[in-house]
């Protein structure tokens, strides 16, 4: 029955027939006994019913079962005990779904990163940040496995915990091919998931389509970056239609990467300030953390301190503020690092998040 | 008849002592020059002529046979033409000959008889001296380059008859007064350190590159000041000792190029572009000339967009790096080059260049920034001590107080320099950057807080074992700068700072 619901979703049938047929185990079953019968018109759309009379070829057959094995990859069903919940929630539901990895699948709980591929640092340490803070917290991060935010979201996860992409095109396609690398790293760890069958190119258009699986799988979707013409809105919005908590992190007003999401928090998204808030909007508190030893610091390390504290500083602006000489403001500077009390993005030091 | 007076020819950079035998002859009027003399030499024939015969002088009506000896050695150069007019006009009987030996001519003739410069006068003095000769004729131009050179009798002439009077003594030689002319030094022509605004951290890292010679690499965006940084190097760094003052100025001299602040004792800044070829970069060509690597002898190398250099070219610079030479090989003799410089390299931190920056996006793809950086390879980069990363500075009305000026800045230079000097007084190295091995933990010893702060370095901020031997060098540096003799720990996490920016950049693949 799998494989039949696969040959007609190779065949692109609409996703609502496949969903009819497997709700109606025993039409299905009449049609595999008999399929050259045909004429279940009154349900199923004319390019079913083509499908259904020319049958599976058993080249077909072959060919998916060897490609199943070869991607490791398995399929789930409409319906199937382990089919999402938040997918019966989504426009049109997938009736198949393509799973590589051994990650947990559907996954406890799951919030989505998304943003643009072009990033910014500031993007991409408050992706990294973000990412890893709530994987520690044994959420899965759900993204899009495009270049920029998306990667940096799915390595961080990687490095703590589980994540999740939803891919744009079939199992077997990598794409985009720089992030091969990443692609065997989820597989092993973590989960690739896709609608679309074998062989299916990531065609652009599949991407807004298959945004609303990210949001499905999410009880929260974070807008890291992007302009107000960012694909990653498309997200927002299924998230918005599907009533899912949406955060956008603030950025500067005058950074064309951070448009998006302060445009969003204008609309009404909570600004993503840090991850308690996060947590305290679904009932739990942050369960690791370490408190700062003050005293230990000698006077110029609280003054350095303290300066970045207020905001993110460059060795130059901290010797503007503090008129300390360069090679004191130095020194110091990679003490506090030492001490994991700051950290570095660029020629910029920031307070680490605590 | 038979004259012999002497020149010189260049191998390299080093002279080697040519004699020029004419012999006029009886028979059909002619004029051959023989010993391996290329096209620059041959053409002198007509130079000669009518030189001579525009100086007043007759040309002679004879065969005429110039040998240039030793015979087997290929000469080049155009400064052939004096002696070998000089030589005829001996030969002919028109001028007297005084002492042959002790005498050689370094010049080239011009068709109106104005005598003037070569290039790579300067080591051919010196090779003729060290040969035993006691008066130079030269022309003008080249005289002042040479005038460094003691214990030799160097005369300026004009023209021909200018020489003429000066080789009968009839004419009185000037004093050498010149030098005085160039002997203050006007640091104002290359800029200050305190025109740089922002940028401290960078202005510190360069004081510590010029203290213990270190290489460094300065990563920003378009317009930050890396250029602007690299141009004011030489006014922080010490003036050049007339010993490393004659080296420097022997390979730009064989290249022809100009000597007037190095004369000023300021150490050379060589900036090739870009696109610059292998042989141009460490030297070579037809007749084997000094490349950028040597013309940056005792100064500083400044490599701007270090990644747009051909990969294969930036990889030829690790051999001289570390041996301070490079050895160009022909298959019939082999040359050496010094090339004892500062590595300055700059470069943007993506192919958009604002990768990094606060305000505007990146829009390069990761894969792009990877091959970009991919460009320079490990090895070279193991050789760069120092990685600043530099911020745009924004403007702002009032110009930033906290400017350092160049002599601020070098009198710490001087004094770290002094202190190297003292401390390897009795090794083969002279400064900070050459510290490896053994000698590196006989002077750069650390306390028991200083090794555990390493340590904590290595695991904590992922710094390579490796660079932990080059923030050793460099806080050693740092402490001399501070006149310390103990390298302490805020030394080191200076030095941790300068060396971090590498891992961040590149992975801690290094």
């Amino acid at each position: 029955m799998k494989l039949f619901i696969a040959w007609l979703n190779a065949k692109h049938c609409p996703y609502a027939d496949l969903r009819f047929l497997i709700q109606h185990k025993d039409i299905l079953e009449t049609i595999l006994a008999d399929p050259k019968h045909g004429g279940y018109t009154d349900v199923l759309t004319k390019k079913t019913n083509q499908a259904i009379r020319n049958y599976m070829p058993d080249s077909f057959k072959e060919r998916l079962e060897k490609q199943l094995v070869e991607n490791e990859t398995r399929i789930l069903l409409w319906k199937d005990p382990d089919y999402p919940e938040g997918f019966y929630e989504v426009d049109d539901p997938p009736p198949i779904l393509y799973l590589r990895g051994k990650g947990a699948f559907p996954p406890q709980r799951a919030m989505a990163i998304v943003g643009s591929r072009h990033v910014t640092r500031y993007g991409a340490r408050a992706t990294e940040r973000f990412s890893s803070e709530l994987s520690v917290e044994k959420i899965t991060i759900v993204s899009g496995f495009a270049e920029g935010i998306d990667s940096i979201a799915h390595r961080s996860a990687l490095q703590v915990g589980e994540t999740i992409a939803v891919l744009g095109g079939g199992i077997d396609w990598i794409y985009p091919k720089s992030n091969e690398g990443l692609y065997y790293d989820i597989a092993a760890r973590g989960t690739l998931v896709t609608e679309f069958p074998f062989g299916e190119k990531p065609f652009g258009h599949h991407f807004p389509f298959r945004n609303r699986l990210i949001s499905g799988l999410s009880e929260a979707i974070l807008f890291m970056e992007g302009t107000h013409k960012s694909g990653a809105l498309s997200t927002i919005r299924h998230g918005l239609n599907q009533g899912k908590e949406i955060y956008a992190l603030p950025g500067d007003i005058d950074r064309k990467n951070s448009e998006g999401p302060n445009q969003l928090i204008f609309d009404g998204a909570e600004p993503l300030l840090g991850l308690e808030q996060i947590l305290a909007k679904s009932g739990r508190e942050r369960t690791a953390g370490e408190t700062i030893q003050s005293n230990s610091l000698s006077s110029l390390e609280k003054l350095i301190y303290n300066l970045i504290a207020k905001e993110p500083c460059s060795v130059q602006h901290l010797h503007n503020l503090s008129n300390q000489s360069i090679h004191d403001i130095v020194s110091v500077l990679t003490s506090l690092e030492l001490k994991s009390l700051i950290h570095r993005q660029g020629n910029q030091f920031y307070r680490t998040g605590r | 008849m038979l004259t012999i007076v002497q020149t010189c020819t260049l191998i390299g950079i080093d002279g080697v002592v040519i004699r020029v035998e004419v012999n006029l002859s009886n028979g059909l009027p002619g004029f051959s020059i023989v010993g391996l003399a290329d096209p620059s030499i041959k053409e002198a024939k007509e130079r000669v002529r009518v030189c001579i015969q525009n100086s007043g002088f007759s040309f002679p009506v004879k065969k005429i046979v110039v040998n240039l000896a030793p015979a087997s050695i290929k000469k080049s150069g155009t400064h052939f033409d004096f002696s070998i007019a000089v030589g005829i006009l001996i030969a002919s009987e028109q001028i007297e000959k005084t002492t042959p030996r002790s005498e050689a001519f370094l010049a080239e003739c011009s068709l109106n008889g104005d005598i003037r410069g070569v290039i790579g006068c300067l080591p051919m003095v010196l090779a003729l001296k060290s040969a035993g000769v006691k008066r130079i004729f030269l022309s003008e131009e080249n005289w002042i380059e040479c005038l460094m050179v003691k214990e030799i009798e160097l005369i300026p002439v004009k023209d021909l008859t200018d020489f003429v009077a000066c080789y009968h003594n009839k004419k009185e030689t000037e004093p050498r007064s010149a030098l005085d002319k160039v002997d203050q030094i006007h640091y104002s022509v290359l800029g200050d350190f305190s025109d740089i605004q922002g940028q401290s951290e960078a202005v510190r890292a360069m004081q510590i590159a010029a203290a213990g010679r270190h290489n460094a690499l300065m990563i920003g965006g378009p317009g930050v000041g890396k250029t602007m940084i690299a141009k004011r190097m030489p006014t922080i760094m010490p003036l050049l000792t007339e010993e490393e003052q004659i080296a420097t100025m022997k390979i730009h001299s064989v290249a022809g190029m100009p000597l007037e602040t190095i004369i000023q004792g300021l150490p050379p800044v060589r900036m090739p572009h870009h696109t610059i070829t292998k042989a141009a970069l460490v030297g070579g060509g037809n007749r084997v000339l000094p490349g950028e690597i040597s013309l940056a002898h005792h100064g500083i190398l400044f490599l701007d967009e270090l990644p747009e250099f051909d990969r294969h070219t930036l990889e030829l610079l690790r051999e001289p790096i570390e041996e301070h030479r490079i050895r160009i090989a022909r298959s019939a003799h082999s040359i050496e080059f010094p090339s004892d410089f500062i590595l300055i390299a700059a470069m943007n931190p993506c192919p958009c260049g604002n990768y990094g920056s606060k305000y505007h996006p990146c829009t390069c793809s990761r894969r792009e920034r990877k091959r970009y950086l991919d460009h320079i390879s490990g090895p070279l980069r193991d050789r760069l001590d120092l990685f600043i990363e530099m911020e745009e500075p924004l403007y702002t009305y009032e110009p930033s107080q906290k400017t350092v000026t160049s002599q601020e800045l070098r009198a710490s230079v001087l004094l770290a320099r002094q202190h190297q000097t003292e401390r390897y007084q009795h090794e083969m190295f002279h400064s900070n950057a050459e510290l490896a091995g053994g000698e590196l933990s006989k002077y750069c010893q650390l306390s028991r807080d200083s090794k555990r702060l390493l340590q904590q370095a290595n695991r904590k901020l992922r710094i390579s074992l490796r660079s932990i031997v080059r923030i050793q060098r460099i806080a050693r540096t740092i402490a001399d700068l501070d006149q310390e003799d103990q390298i302490k720990e805020a030394h080191l996490l200076e030095a941790i700072h300068y060396k971090q920016n590498s891992s961040r950049y590149w992975g801690d693949g290094e």
